[in-house]
């Protein structure tokens, strides 16, 4: 893999970790696959069901049985997408935060194989286009992009954006053991440990009333702070 | 005033054998016997207490025992959150174990990993 310019949509597994999430799933699933993209869909033991509205779909679908956590979500999507043969695995938030058209300008800082994964991140296109991100959702964001710079001495704007793209090779070096929330901190960790190369690319976020409903609450910033720490008592 | 230093060298001494000797629940019996023998001591004798506090310059038994407990309470509060974690873990393990099993590809899309097809459904339709 890697030479070619550029991606062709098989290559390319998008994992969407699902929690409760019958709403707005159906047409992120839409798009993604109107785009030609593999999906892997991870239903996080919801009760709503999520995993009823997934299967409409030519999806891969996979359920936990219990309610893990976001993390634990993850790795097992991109367990199976690597199992599957991907080459790129996308990872991709199911309440619709996340615009579709924004995966191929992640992937393709790793098509020539000059990075090893992508971060998407949302500063940058909030100040070009103006665009208003409500004022505690900014004030969680910088507290978490505080945090994690001071940590794993990552400078990244935007720690929490749950857009993401990895070659294969990185993807098969994650190992996620955060269940929860704290599991972006763990990825810049992941980074910093593997000697990634990486690089942000800005992407958008719909600020649906619904996604703010579901999202990252300022309360959030400190218990994504507690697990990481109860975590380093290994 | 011994007491600080040793109070607090005893807090970091819990914490650090803990996490690098307690594996074998032999130990944790051991601990339980050697509080239980303490307590019997100062039970038949309470003024054991009073003088061991005043060697370590406690002004009273009852101070001491109050800090040796809450230090004690530490140390099974993180008794029960390593088994706990350790146990969620393995739960982790075993529930992304089942999902990736029994994963259900796209029917279309059988055809397109066959290499991978593992133990599912789409092997038993011939």
């Amino acid at each position: 893999m890697g030479s070619e310019k550029t991606l062709r949509p098989s290559d390319c597994w998008v994992v969407v970790p699902a929690y409760n999430e019958k709403d707005a799933i159906g047409e992120v699933l839409d798009e993604l696959l109107a785009k030609g993209y593999n999906v892997a869909v991870v239903d996080d033991g919801s009760s709503d069901g999520t995993f009823d509205e997934a299967a409409k779909r030519p999806v891969h679908l996979l359920r936990h049985i219990v309610n893990l956590g976001q993390g634990a979500a993850l790795q097992t999507g991109v367990e199976y997408a690597l199992r599957q043969g991907a080459s790129y695995v996308v990872t991709m938030d199911a309440d619709g935060q996340h615009c579709v058209e924004d995966i191929a300008l992640l992937v393709e800082p790793l098509l020539d194989g000059a990075y090893d994964i992508a971060l998407g991140t949302t500063r940058f296109r909030r100040r070009l286009l103006g665009q208003r991100m409500p004022r505690l959702r900014r004030w969680t964001l910088i507290v978490a992009a505080f945090f994690s710079r001071v940590h794993p001495g990552l400078k990244v704007t935007d720690a929490h954006n749950g857009l993401r793209a990895m070659s294969r090779q990185a993807a098969s070096k994650l190992n996620i053991m955060h269940n929860g929330m704290a599991h972006a901190t763990e990825m810049l960790d992941f980074i910093k440990h593997e000697r990634l190369r990486w690089r942000e690319v800005d992407v958008s976020i719909k600020y649906t009333r619904y996604s703010l409903s579901k999202g990252q609450h300022i309360s959030n910033s400190f218990n994504i702070i507690w697990d990481w720490m109860l975590g380093k008592v290994r | 005033m011994i007491i600080k230093p040793v109070l607090i060298l005893f807090g970091i001494g819990i914490v650090a054998f803990y996490f690098r000797y307690m594996k074998s629940a032999v130990l944790d019996r051991l601990l339980v016997l050697l509080c239980f023998a303490a307590m019997a001591a100062f039970v038949l004798d309470p003024s054991l207490t009073d003088a061991i506090a005043q060697w370590m310059g406690v002004e009273s038994g009852r101070y001491l025992l109050l800090y040796f407990s809450i230090l004690f309470f530490i140390f099974l509060f993180l008794l029960v959150f390593v088994r706990m974690r350790n146990m969620e873990r393995s739960m982790t393990l075993i529930t992304r174990a089942i999902a990736i099993h029994d994963a259900r590809a796209p029917q279309g899309a059988a055809a397109q990993a066959p290499q991978n097809a593992q133990d599912d459904s789409g092997a038993a339709a011939p």
